[in-house]
């Protein structure tokens, strides 16, 4: 036996090629384990790069934020949701046209203005044609002229036109093409954002006065998400931006304030 | 001399040792190489092992402590949160506005641009214009040569106008025994 174990020994060759072999079985084996550990190891390092962005990023917003100016910033707020509300302002929306329609010195036919729940409301001028009568009829009462109606649709009226996130605002007037430019024009000093679908300028056959159909779209604000990783800012070039927003929307219209319980209603 | 693994020298080399032990010698050098090899192979491979496994738990170690930062700099943040949502809200409505207001001077210009090219005595009956620019004009004229005149016009300012076509011209009496050309023209406003 230690005969045969010496002579085993004697075979250096043998055992160094086994020893050899072992380790790279050993290698082998070993080999993933290792391999594993590495991939965890970058995978958490580079996950750590990540948060420590979100870290900066976050402790700069909390910066930002901790130093803006809460007092200019509600004002500005009040002012973009005038401009563009949440919800269906059809009353307001009617009386800014109204306002415009008196500036620009035309006369309003007809206007439509698209509901929340899907239909159109309408509103006609009085026959007069001296100007619209559109008024916002939760307010006015007392002894002034009764004002015209803004109805529910009838099922014939019009199309649905609330639109996803707006809705939309028809109206019919008669005037003069520089007119109608200035009435377009004045757009941008309503204190409510209108835009400006699409026009149809009809010359009359006889008396050669025009006829404006305009559809505007009346947009309505969408909630806005904000996390903490937004870089949300507001810099001296925004406030500038705004403030001359604030002084050029000169057109808007309340509700009036008028004496209420009319003693007869119908007369 | 070196020589290559387990390879003996043939050289006569002056050796003091007896044949037996030299040989000896050399099994045993043989020996411990041969147990070294898969040792150190151990060893290294433990090394590597463990140097991966204290680098994994510091990076852990330090994902710990950045997301406690970051659990601590977000409730900080959340004291902000309607602030940042104003101002997040104030600016996407004020682009809104902006841009709407861009559009509704592009369309004013559309119809300034129209106007521009209409000759003297054509008048125009009916203009119809969206806010992507295309417009589509009827008019009247006594001389057909102004309707070539007005298409003209438009065709040849390609940087404001394109895809003018004719859609149709025919004559009429006007009651007043006088022929009247009356045209549709259809063109698209390029936007600036």
């Amino acid at each position: 036996m230690k005969k045969n174990f010496i002579k085993l020994l004697k075979k250096q060759q043998l055992i160094i090629t086994l020893s050899i072999i072992f380790s790279v079985i050993l290698v082998v084996l070993l080999g993933p384990a290792i391999y594993i550990r590495f991939v965890s190891w970058r995978s958490i390092a580079s996950v750590n790069t990540q948060d420590l962005e979100k870290l900066r990023t976050t402790t700069e917003n909390v910066s930002l934020l901790a130093n803006i100016n809460g007092t200019r910033l509600d004002i500005y707020k009040d002012l973009i949701e005038k401009m563009v509300p949440k919800e269906s302002d059809q009353l307001r929306v009617v009386s800014i046209i109204d306002e415009l329609v008196k500036k620009s010195k035309v006369t309003l036919k007809s206007i439509k203005v698209g509901g929340g729940s899907g239909g159109a409301a309408t509103a006609a001028p009085t026959a007069s044609g001296g100007g619209p009568a559109a008024q916002p009829q939760s307010s006015d009462a007392g002894e002034s002229t009764p004002p015209t109606t803004t109805t529910a649709p009838a099922s014939t009226s019009t199309t649905p036109t609330v639109q996803t996130g707006g809705y939309n605002l028809n109206i019919t007037f008669e005037g003069t093409f520089s007119n109608t430019l200035q009435l377009l024009g004045l757009l941008e000093n309503t204190k409510r954002t209108i835009g400006v679908k699409n026009i149809i300028i009809t010359r009359g056959e006889k008396d050669n006065i025009l006829t404006i159909t305009a559809d505007f779209s009346l947009p309505l604000s969408k909630d806005t998400e904000v996390t903490s990783q937004d870089r949300v800012a507001f810099t001296q070039k925004d406030a500038d931006a705004l403030s001359t927003l604030l002084s050029k929307l000169t057109i808007d219209a309340l509700p009036t304030n008028l004496p209420t319980g009319r003693s007869d209603p119908f007369n | 001399m070196n020589l290559p693994f387990g390879k003996k020298s043939k050289e006569k080399n002056i050796n003091l040792l007896p044949e037996e032990s030299s040989e000896a010698f050399s099994i045993k050098k043989d020996l411990v190489l041969a147990l070294i090899t898969p040792f150190a192979t151990i060893i290294l491979l433990a090394i590597v092992f463990a140097t991966l496994f204290l680098l994994e738990k510091q990076q852990a170690i330090k994902n710990t402590n950045i997301n406690k930062e970051i659990n601590e700099k977000t409730a900080e943040w959340k004291k902000f949160a309607s602030t940042a949502n104003a101002i997040k809200s104030i600016k996407t409505n004020y682009d809104l506005h902006q841009n709407q207001t861009d559009q509704n001077k592009q369309f004013i210009e559309s119809i300034k641009d129209i106007q521009g090219t209409v000759p003297n005595t054509v008048i125009i009956s009916k203009l119809d214009i969206d806010n992507t620019g295309a417009v589509s004009v009827d008019g009247t004229a006594t001389n057909p040569a102004t309707v070539y005149q007005f298409f003209e016009v438009l065709k040849s300012k390609p940087e404001k106008f394109e895809n003018t076509t004719l859609k149709s011209i025919g004559l009429s009496d006007d009651k007043t025994g006088k022929g009247k050309y009356n045209f549709s023209i259809s063109v698209t406003v390029k936007s600036k």
